[in-house]
């Protein structure tokens, strides 16, 4: 049963949509339904007027080649001219046109037949469609659909974040290719089929074909740019010159200061300024006429067809038919370019081609819907976008159907008139994939090497992230250097000894590596299913688990294990090496599976005392022997947490500053997926935090010149019985003459450094906190005095309502005398005190004049001038 | 919650008040000086420095007229400062005299290159009342220079009364040092003090001998008393000693003091010496006058 559904209009054109009539019609020929289709306004809505693609009959084709007059073609069809005449019909050309050397070939697949039918705009495509189906030696009738491009530009870009990867870790990883093996080589041929690329970009003309390119809009050799420049994004992010000093730098654009060119592009632009062309199907299958071997389609089908920003139903229930139904003439086209790109007319791989057969990539549409026609079409790569943090782009579209994925939001490539602008888009993504798959021909491209390789090498080397998984997968994240490592390892090595052993119901199985990409393990019940297996696609009676060994070096013991099979069953496992192939199946084993265990709960610390300073992660081993999948659950009266950390390992977490000190209880459950289920019941406590406190005095200490230095180790004077570390925090103040600083201090950990700073004593405060923040604070003086000075007085032999002495260094009697410059004695006292206690005399009520100070201490006498202003 | 461990520091000591410009107590003539300092009265000692002592002197003086000079190495052992002084007494009619005086201190250790000096500059004026009574004022004005930009100046009087009994016996009594410090940003005070001497004299022949008394209370509550005593020969030699006590900061501390002194023709020499002091011993005096 064959369905023809919705054909295109361009994304930026044409549009001229006119009232049509509204009926539906269906019919056989040979017993083969030829439509079926829904017929409404919204129908035509999603497909061009006054255009249909019509597969003819060999006999109709032939009459039609055969006619040498002008106009339209007569054929022996009376039922044909009928239709033709009641559409309007006015052109009916080969939507693959004549191929030259290739026009065998194109025969072969059966592409000659297709004829583009333009008719009178005023009928509905329905009708014409409706009208033609039924007619004899029409096999099928497609309309053509409207086609969106798939970017948006709403965005701003603050770094080449897909390609140079120094802000995303979810870049393609491209340097280590660029490093290592290429940048790309000339005779690799990239056909963008898109808007048309500006030829004579600064930073895309040095890696554009001199020739070849092709306007279908015009049906020309002119190529024109699309008006906003879509292909010359596209063709940018691919191949724009790197190292140039200029714009950007394209995923295989060659090194232009090292004088080596990237791949090489070719412009097949199926939109030209505003319009597009008719048959994109074209484009596709001449890429491969003209020696491409990769087909770049950033563009798909229209889903809001009337553009009113809302998606109806009937426009999704379009969109769906046309992703469950893709269209004959694109999936003849597709196929053609995967099976005769990089051959000749023999379908031979070309002398000089890089590759047998070529790749068509398709971005997957920005509908965030889980459809995306055409590129969900299998033989196609579809390509999703991702964001710089790894998640799905939220425009992208997505579903199982989606190959691989790529950046494609905040992308800067180049734009028409010599321009870069960032854009977002699964157009953007889908270029990234092209340039991968580009740079792997350039580098293992030759002959052999072909194109199911290189999907092989571009999909298996890719990476899973976040978004490849879960309800709305965009696949695997496209990996450049994974990708070359995929191919470095080439043909797996077939694996000869292993083991198998099973727990529960796994079974664990180890070997020796010997160079492979990876390793699939396969288990069935059924041997024979195992002797059969073609391991790109086991079957759904056998259970596979695969190892990928990318950077593992032969002969390493790598263990995998295959899961959630039947208890106690007898099973046969074998493996099987892989790479850009399989390998032969490793001999096969009989292994039997036992009895479910209960998950294992390991927690035994030495001690479950903590003190309330303590912040606890102590590691719990909590696995499931059989390899199931468990469910931990914790419950405790306390604060205490259990909690699996980023490597998945489980841990009993407590911050005990959080916590009052006391008694809790605790309970860790750890169930498998089949209800068997662990129980581990535990106490812990947290203790009354204990103060840090001053176990050793400080001294008094000298310093003897400014610049000295003094390091005290501040953990030999306090503790704390907690033993938990001590934070100190320290200044120091000048108790006599608060504008002069004596010292400086610093502390560093637990060593505080007092440097002299001036002459005179200082007084050093240190606070020791705990993590709780109790705190023992002590002080202690520092006299930086120079060893000749025996009395220091401040502020000086000038002085006013107040005079501090320091006298001697250790504290002693000390007897001071003031005599007036008349030899009046006015003041004489004695004191027990010291450099470090010093003696403060109030001279408030001193007359004003000179004194003479007699410091007498120790058997010294030490005189001084004074003068009391 | 915390814990302090701090250490303590000494308590601080409160010097008492003192007295601005002290040296307008001293003695200038050495004849008072070595009975340590007990001239207010004295019968034997010109009153040529009367207006560092008692004005009321001069009118009660036996000539016309009196004139001296001094020359003191005073505290050697503390200050080592020279003491220049120069006055001069005058009784031109009976019961009317008049004095004028100049001091200065210098020999200072130098402060910041400058070298202090103190002086005191002033006269008297002296009246009589009949022949046992007269009335006497001094107006000083004293400066001390510390440093370079710090001086500190006052200006004072002395009041004085004197009471001649009979021949030989005579008391004083009045205020001595009263006045204000110059600058307005200092407080200090003035040895200001309330001010009684007594004095006899008695002659035998060629010989005389003089006994005096002299007690100040100071407004600051210090306190001195001077005792002295004097042993002539024809009136041409004399031999004196003085004991004073005072209270700890009196602006003139306890001291005793030992003089000699020689007259002829109405020239005067005389010398003294301070002892048992720490501050003030060893203090050397030497005056040359001359009476008319």
């Amino acid at each position: 049963m064959k369905k023809v559904s919705v054909i295109l209009l361009a994304f930026l054109a044409l549009s001229c949509a006119k009232e049509i009539d509204e009926h539906s019609a269906a019919g056989t020929v040979g017993g083969e339904i030829k439509t079926e289709k829904p017929v409404s306004a919204d129908y035509d809505r999603t497909v061009v007027p006054g255009a249909a693609k019509v597969c003819f009959s060999d006999e109709i084709v032939a009459e039609i080649e055969a006619f040498e007059g002008e106009g339209l073609p007569v054929t022996k069809s009376s039922e044909l001219g009928s239709i033709m005449a009641e559409l309007g019909i006015t052109a009916m050309e080969r939507v693959f046109p004549y191929a030259g050397e290739y026009e065998a070939r194109t025969r072969a697949e059966g592409l000659h037949k297709w004829y583009l039918v333009t008719f009178d705009e005023s009928v509905p495509v329905t009708k014409a469609e409706e009208g033609l189906a039924p007619v004899k030696g029409v096999e099928y009738v497609e309309p053509v659909r409207k086609i969106a491009l798939h970017s948006t530009n709403d965005t701003y870009w603050t770094q080449m974040w897909g390609i140079n990867g120094t802000s995303s870790n979810y870049n393609i990883d491209i340097l280590p290719v660029w490093e290592n093996y290429t940048v790309g080589n000339p005779n690799v041929v990239v056909a963008v089929v898109d808007g048309g690329i500006q030829l004579t970009h600064q930073d895309l003309a040095w890696n554009c074909l001199e020739s070849g390119h092709y306007n279908y809009v015009t049906n020309s050799t002119n190529i024109v740019p699309d008006t906003d420049g879509h292909g010359t994004h596209v063709a940018g992010t691919i191949a724009a010159v790197s190292n140039n000093g200029k714009g950007v730098a394209g995923i295989a654009g060659g090194d232009y200061a090292a004088g080596r060119r990237g791949v090489s592009l070719l412009s097949l632009a199926v939109f030209s300024g505003d319009r597009s062309a008719y048959s994109f199907e074209t484009a596709i299958k001449a890429g491969a006429d003209k020696g491409a071997l990769i087909c770049q389609n950033s563009w798909g089908y229209v889903v809001d067809t009337n553009n009113d920003g809302q998606i109806s139903q009937s426009e999704l229930n379009s969109f769906i038919s046309e992703h469950n139904n893709p269209s004959r003439v694109f999936t003849q086209a597709v196929d053609y370019f995967i099976k005769y790109a990089g051959c000749d007319a023999n379908g031979n791989q070309k002398a000089d081609s890089p590759m047998k057969g070529g790749i068509v990539l398709f971005a997957a549409g920005n509908d965030n819907l889980q459809y995306g026609p055409p590129s969900n079409y299998e033989p196609i790569v579809a390509v999703g976008a991702i964001r710089s943090n790894g998640n799905r782009a939220s425009f992208s579209n997505y579903g199982d159907w989606v190959d691989i994925c790529a950046p494609g939001v905040s992308i800067w490539s180049s734009i028409p008139t010599n321009k870069y602008d960032c854009w977002d888009g699964t157009s953007m993504a889908c270029p990234h994939v092209s340039g991968v798959a580009a740079l792997l021909i350039s580098y293992f491209g030759g002959p052999g090497f072909t194109c199911d390789i290189l999907k092989e090498a571009l999909l298996g080397g890719a990476r899973q992230i976040g978004a490849s998984a879960g309800s709305q997968p965009v696949g695997p994240l496209v990996d450049a250097h994974g990708s070359f490592l995929y191919m470095v390892a080439g043909t797996p090595v077939p694996i000869t000894e292993y083991t198998a052993s099973s727990v529960g119901n796994s079974i664990s199985i180890s070997l020796e590596t010997n160079g492979s990409y990876g390793y699939m393990a396969a288990a069935s019940k059924s041997r024979s299913a195992l002797e059969s297996m073609d391991p790109r696609s086991p079957g759904s009676n056998i259970i596979t688990e695969r190892y990928v060994s990318e950077g593992k070096t032969s002969g390493e013991d790598i263990t995998f294990v295959l899961k959630k099979l039947d208890f106690s069953s007898d099973y046969y496992v074998t493996v099987v090496s892989y790479g850009t192939s399989y390998a032969e199946p490793a001999p096969i084993k009989p292994v039997s599976t036992g009895v479910n265990h209960a998950p294992v709960i390991n927690f035994d610390p030495e001690t479950l005392n903590f003190s309330q300073w303590m912040d606890i992660s102590l590691p719990v081993e909590i696995y499931d022997p059989d390899f199931n999948d468990i469910d931990v659950s914790f419950t405790t009266n306390g604060r205490a947490r259990v909690e699996k950390d980023a490597d998945g390992n489980w841990n009993f977490v407590l911050n005990c500053q959080l916590a009052t000190p006391g008694f809790y209880k605790c309970s860790i459950t750890a169930r498998d997926e089949y209800g068997l289920q662990t129980v581990k019941n535990f106490n812990y406590s947290v203790q009354e935090n204990e103060m840090p406190y001053l176990s050793l005095d400080f001294d008094e200490y000298w310093l003897t010149a400014a610049g000295e230095v003094l390091e005290l180790n501040l953990d030999e004077h306090f503790s704390d019985d907690d033993g938990e570390p001590l934070f100190y925090s320290c200044a120091s103040y000048n108790p006599v003459d608060s504008n002069t600083e004596v010292v400086e201090t610093k502390v560093n950990g637990s060593v505080l450094t007092i440097t002299a700073a001036g002459t005179g004593l200082a007084r050093v405060k240190v606070v020791a906190s705990d993590a709780i923040g109790d705190k023992a604070i002590a002080e202690f003086p520092v006299l930086v005095r120079p060893v000749a000075e025996k009395v220091t007085l401040i502020p000086g032999t000038t002085i006013g309502n107040e005079l501090v002495i320091l006298a001697g260094v250790e504290k002693q009697e000390t007897e001071f005398s003031f005599v007036s410059s008349y030899g009046v004695n006015v003041f004489s006292t004695k004191s027990v005190c010291s450099a470090y206690e010093p003696v403060t005399i109030n001279t408030n009520k001193l007359a004003r004049g000179i004194y003479y100070l007699k410091v007498s201490y120790g058997g010294g006498i030490y005189k001084y001038t004074i003068v009391k202003k | 919650m915390s814990a302090l461990f701090l250490c303590v520091a000494a308590a601080a000591q409160v010097v008492p008040r003192n007295e601005a410009h002290p040296f307008l107590r001293w003695s200038r003539d050495p004849g008072i000086s070595g009975m340590a300092g007990t001239g207010l009265t004295s019968m034997t000692v010109a009153p040529a420095f009367a207006v560092f002592s008692n004005p009321a002197a001069i009118a009660m003086m036996d000539g016309l007229g009196s004139v001296k000079a001094s020359y003191s190495l005073y505290a050697p052992s503390v200050l080592k400062t020279s003491n220049i002084a120069v006055g001069a007494a005058f009784r031109p009619v009976k019961r009317f005299g008049f004095a004028v005086g100049y001091v200065h201190q210098l020999g200072y250790e130098k402060i910041d290159g400058f070298a202090p000096y103190d002086f005191a500059v002033g006269g008297a004026l002296s009246v009589g009342i009949g022949d046992h009574f007269a009335f006497g004022v001094n107006a000083k004005y004293s400066k001390a220079c510390f440093m370079k930009d710090f001086s500190s100046s006052a200006f004072s009087v002395d009041i004085l009364a004197q009471v001649r009994f009979w021949e030989g016996f005579n008391a004083a009594v009045g205020v001595r040092s009263v006045g204000k410090i110059l600058e307005d940003s200092d407080t200090s005070d003035l040895p200001s003090s309330l001010a009684v001497a007594l004095s006899y004299r008695y002659v035998t022949g060629i010989h005389s001998i003089e006994a005096l008394l002299d007690g100040d209370w100071f407004f600051s509550n210090n306190w001195g008393v001077s005792a002295g005593f004097s042993y002539g020969i024809n009136d041409m030699g004399f031999v004196r000693v003085g004991y004073r006590y005072a209270s700890k900061y009196a602006a003139v501390p306890s001291h005793i003091a030992v003089g000699l002194g020689g007259k002829y023709k109405g020239v005067s020499l005389d010398v003294s010496f301070l002892t048992l002091n720490k501050t003030i011993g060893n203090t050397f005096q030497l005056g040359l006058g001359y009476s008319f």
